[in-house]
């Protein structure tokens, strides 16, 4: 069975920290997926990640049809309004709006923050998702992986 | 036989610098005849920290009992399941509130809150079994209020391992707090009433004599010390052909603006010298706590001279450090602070016999270990990188000149910092303090 990962980022890691957990959790066969707050062109993706999107406004694929788009877009301008200079609400409104975000945290084993300001939309995610295990940091999942710690999933 | 209670939070297998001086403590107490029960934290806690390192634990006495109690920093928790959802969108204000909570239990930020468990913990292990003697290692420094519950509620005696220091900033050399202050009354209270008070220099011991005079007595200089390799050191001549091993090995317990002049002084001395044009420099230990490993700033500053040779390559396993010493030819020392820091890893550097390069204050408690270490470059009067880049090129020439002869003074050298040799009479002398027994005072 393959443990999937999901981590949100709203700066780009540091390639140091990522590296050793990603190689850990790939040798146990896991599969990360990463949705960030930042062009992931300015990341140079370590081994070990399978995916990186963009969420938000700008992540919005040229590739759609016109009307899709539209439609992203004005979710997008409907989610300013209501942030409004909220960024931690902001940042979970896109999260849950993001349908790529959607399917890969519907599969997910665990979320993950990798940075303090993707916590809360890895909180409310969880919230909304029972029986995923959502942490702060890779090293959590990499010690729970190799039974070191516990991480709940949020069923009683 | 008589009982210790050993309250030593970073006890092995927690993999921080504390358990090696916590585990030769504890070992030479058990094997002058006492039971020894140790108190510490669960391994989870150390999870969210740097990690375990089970390899440690293989150095134990199997006769120590070891009770973990499921203590762990809130702070860093990493089950975002756990927050509220005023932490998670409020990390910084529940982090002030949580400090303002911690001080309000014990004048400590971050273990304030561990205060009454503790004290539980401590009082529980007593009951089970009476103890002659408390010995607490801070810090944290919260510890000592278990100590000091037991003292006040059973009259067992204790004693203090300060293998940092309270009301003394290491790193500026100045007052922490003054004595009329919650923590400086705890302290005042707690080592004027503590059978020892051990300090890990001379400069801490006279801070803490000047301090508390009426107990200048009591307060004694118990100073680090290194293990024996897992592996031996074997290190061969070093080939200028193809380059040198630089290497540093430790917590990251520097500012990262250390390493600016550090890193520009490697990059010049690249360009002045050609077996160090073709050598690299690589940076080892734990650099970054918890969610934030291998996260630091000081990374950031490696990863962007790496073209110049230099590389962050993670920590390393006790049972690994031979083999990574081995792999160097020089030792790049970085230490903060001025007198009264020694700092732990200068006494592994100097039991390896290899060329050893100060960047550090040139008033500095490591002169004291290095001081008459005949592979030694000084630290520069001013770490600049054109000083430091003068330090490289003469630890390159101290790797690659260096005799057979000085390798022998240099390894003779490290032989009076054995840790159990530095430890062992201050056991013996703390344990006669409390019970007369053949075996404490050192009969065969």
């Amino acid at each position: 069975v393959t443990t999937k990962v999901v981590a949100l980022a709203t700066t780009p890691p540091r390639r140091s920290a990522l590296a050793p957990p990603l190689a850990e959790i790939a040798a146990r066969g896991g599969e990360i997926v990463l949705g960030c707050w930042f062009d992931p062109v300015v990341l140079t993706i370590p081994a070990g990640i399978g995916e990186v999107r963009m969420i938000g406004k700008s992540a919005i694929p040229e590739r759609l049809p016109a009307r899709r788009r539209w439609w992203r877009r004005r979710s997008e301008s409907d989610i300013d309004l209501a942030a409004g200079k909220d960024l931690a609400t902001k940042r979970w409104l896109q999260a849950r709006s993001d349908p790529w975000l959607a399917d890969a945290v519907a599969r997910a084993d665990y979320l993950v923050a990798l940075d303090q300001d993707a916590v809360y939309p890895v909180w409310e995610l969880a919230r909304a998702h029972p029986g995923v295990r959502a942490a702060f940091g890779l090293p959590a999942v990499t010690a729970t992986l190799g039974g070191r710690l516990t991480l709940s999933d949020g069923r009683a | 036989v008589p009982h210790l209670i050993y309250i030593a939070i970073g006890f092995p297998p927690a993999a921080k610098s504390s358990a090696y001086r916590m585990r030769t403590t504890a070992n030479l107490f058990c094997e002058i005849g006492w039971d020894v029960t140790v108190v510490t934290v669960h391994d989870e806690a150390w999870e969210r920290e740097f990690g375990i390192d089970p390899t440690l634990s293989e150095g134990v006495d199997p006769r120590i009992r070891i009770v973990k109690l499921p203590l762990s920093r809130e702070d860093l928790d990493p089950d975002i399941r756990h927050y509220s959802e005023f932490r998670a969108r409020n990390p910084k204000q529940w982090l002030a509130d949580l400090r303002g909570r911690e001080m309000e239990a014990f004048p400590e930020p971050v273990f304030g809150l561990w205060r009454e468990p503790l004290e539980q913990g401590v009082a529980e292990v007593h009951t089970q079994r009476p103890a002659d003697l408390v010995l607490v290692s801070p810090a944290p420094n919260t510890g000592m209020a278990a100590a000091w519950k037991l003292w006040s509620d059973a009259a067992v005696p204790y004693a203090i391992d300060y293998r940092d220091a309270w009301s003394l900033h290491v790193l500026q050399g100045t007052e922490a707090f003054d004595l009329d202050t919650p923590a400086g009354q705890w302290e005042s209270k707690i080592i004027t009433a503590a059978r020892q008070l051990w300090c890990v220099n001379q400069a801490i011991a006279d801070f803490y004599r000047t301090r508390y005079p009426l107990v200048s007595d009591r307060i004694k200089t118990v100073p680090n010390g290194y293990d024996p390799f897992p592996t031996p050191i074997d290190a061969g001549r070093p080939d200028a052909s193809s380059g040198l091993s630089f290497g540093y090995l430790g917590t990251a317990n520097f500012p990262a603006e250390m390493l600016t002049p550090l890193l520009d002084g490697w990059r010049r001395a690249r360009t002045d010298d050609a077996v160090l044009a073709r050598s690299k420099l690589v940076f080892r230990g734990h650099f970054g706590a918890g969610m934030a490993r291998g996260a630091i700033r000081h990374v950031a500053a490696i990863e962007a001279t790496t073209a110049y040779g230099v590389e962050y390559a993670g920590p390393v396993r006790r049972a690994d450090l031979g083999k990574v010493y081995t792999g160097w030819d020089a030792l790049v020392l970085v230490s903060p602070g001025g007198r009264f820091v020694t700092a732990g890893k200068t006494y592994e550097y100097v039991a390896t016999g290899l060329p050893i390069m100060s960047v550090h204050a040139p008033v500095h408690g490591a002169c004291e270990v290095l001081d008459g270490y005949p592979l030694w470059v000084r630290p520069p009067q001013e770490l600049q990188a054109e000083s430091l880049a003068r330090s490289f090129v003469q630890a390159a020439a101290l790797a690659l000149g260096a005799t057979e002869e000085q390798r022998a003074a240099a390894v003779a050298h490290a032989a009076r910092f054995e840790r159990r040799r530095l430890l062992e009479p201050a056991v013996r002398a703390l344990a006669a303090s409390v019970v007369a027994s053949p075996l404490a005072e050192g009969v065969p």
